[in-house]
C-alpha cells in the first residue's frame, strides 16, 4: 500500500523558497552531504526534447556511456528513441516513455547475449553498441 | 554535438562533455515532507515519506523533501534536480546547477533538500529527476490527487 501525505490550501507566499539545512559551511562529496544554503529557484517551461539516458532503472545492469536519447512529441504521446539502434519507448510522458525505452533496452540486451553466437550482421552491430553503453551489474 | 568513438570496430556515438567521470547509480531517491539534517552529524531524519499526496484544493502549495543516496561515483560533477509535472512535462521547479566533488568511488554520497511551497498545480504524477553532468540518472516519482473532505459525501465526523 501507498504512502500518502497531505497537502493544505494555498498559502500566502507564492515563490518557492528553498531550504537546504542548516549547515553553515556545505561540504559536497563523500558521506552524508548538505548542498549550498539558500539557493534560488528557478520555475521555467523548458521542456526536454534530447536527454543522456545514464540508468536502465534496472539495478542488474548499469550504463557506462550515455545513450543519446530523443525525445519525440510529434504524434500522439511521445517516443524516447535512441537513433543509433533504432530502439524506442513510448508513453504518454517523456518521463515514462524513457523508462518504456529502458525497458525495451533491457530485454534486447538479454536476448543479443543470449543469442550472440547465431546473430546476423545487423544484429551483431546493435549488440556491439549495446555492449559499448551497457554493463552487466557485478556485486 | 557529438563525438564519434571507434570501439571494437563499431562507431558510437557519445555526448561531449559526458566522458570524464563514471556515471553515479542512484540507490534510493525518496520524497517526503520534510527533511531534517543533523547539525553536528549531517545525517538525515525523513518525515512523511509518500507515494500520493492528496489535497482538497488545487492549486495548493506544499513542502517537499527529496532525499538521493547516491553510489559508484567518481570526480567533480554537475548536480542539477528537476521537477516536473509528467502529463506535459513542465518544469515546476529546477535546482541551479551544484558542483559535487566525489572522493572516491567507493563511498556513496547523498544530499537531502528541502523546497517550500513548491506549487501544485493539478492531479497527475509529478517527479524530481536527477541529472548528473546533464546524464540523466534517477527519478523520485508521485502522484498528486484531490480529495473530497468526508462531510462533504454524506460521511460522519
Amino acid at each position: 500500500m501507498s504512502a500518502t501525505a497531505y497537502a493544505f490550501p494555498p498559502r500566502i507566499e507564492t515563490g518557492a523558497i528553498l531550504d537546504t539545512g542548516s549547515s553553515p559551511e556545505p561540504q559536497v562529496g563523500g558521506g552524508n552531504t548538505a548542498l549550498p544554503g539558500l539557493i534560488g529557484i528557478q520555475g521555467s517551461a523548458e521542456r526536454l526534447d534530447k536527454i543522456n539516458l545514464g540508468t536502465l532503472f534496472d539495478g542488474r545492469f548499469r550504463v557506462q556511456r550515455p545513450i543519446p536519447v530523443t525525445l519525440d512529441r510529434s504524434g500522439e504521446g511521445v517516443s524516447a528513441i535512441w537513433h543509433e539502434i533504432d530502439e524506442f519507448g513510448h508513453a504518454d510522458s517523456a518521463s515514462v516513455a524513457t523508462v518504456e525505452l529502458a525497458r525495451s533496452l533491457v530485454e534486447l540486451y538479454c536476448t543479443l547475449e543470449r543469442e550472440q553466437m547465431n546473430l546476423g550482421r545487423d544484429l551483431e552491430r546493435i549488440w556491439a553498441v549495446l555492449k559499448q553503453h551497457i554493463e552487466p551489474v557485478r556485486r | 554535438m557529438q563525438l564519434l568513438v571507434m570501439a571494437d570496430n563499431v562507431n558510437i556515438s557519445v555526448p561531449e562533455g559526458t566522458l570524464l567521470n563514471p556515471i553515479p547509480e542512484v540507490a534510493a531517491a525518496l520524497v517526503c515532507q520534510v527533511l531534517v539534517t543533523d547539525f553536528f552529524t549531517g545525517s538525515k531524519t525523513l518525515a512523511n515519506v509518500f507515494s500520493i499526496l492528496q489535497t482538497p484544493v488545487l492549486p495548493a502549495f506544499t513542502n517537499l523533501g527529496l532525499f538521493v543516496k547516491m553510489i559508484d561515483g567518481e570526480g567533480a560533477y554537475k548536480l542539477r534536480i528537476r521537477f516536473v509535472r509528467l502529463r506535459d512535462d513542465k518544469t515546476i521547479l529546477e535546482l541551479p546547477i551544484q558542483q559535487v566533488t566525489w572522493p572516491n568511488r567507493l563511498e556513496p554520497i547523498e544530499f537531502g533538500v528541502n523546497f517550500q511551497q513548491v506549487p501544485i498545480e493539478e492531479e497527475g504524477m509529478h517527479e524530481f529527476q536527477v541529472f548528473m553532468d546533464d546524464v540523466y540518472v534517477g527519478r523520485s516519482p508521485f502522484a498528486v490527487k484531490k480529495t473530497t473532505p468526508p462531510n462533504q459525501t454524506g460521511g460522519k465526523i
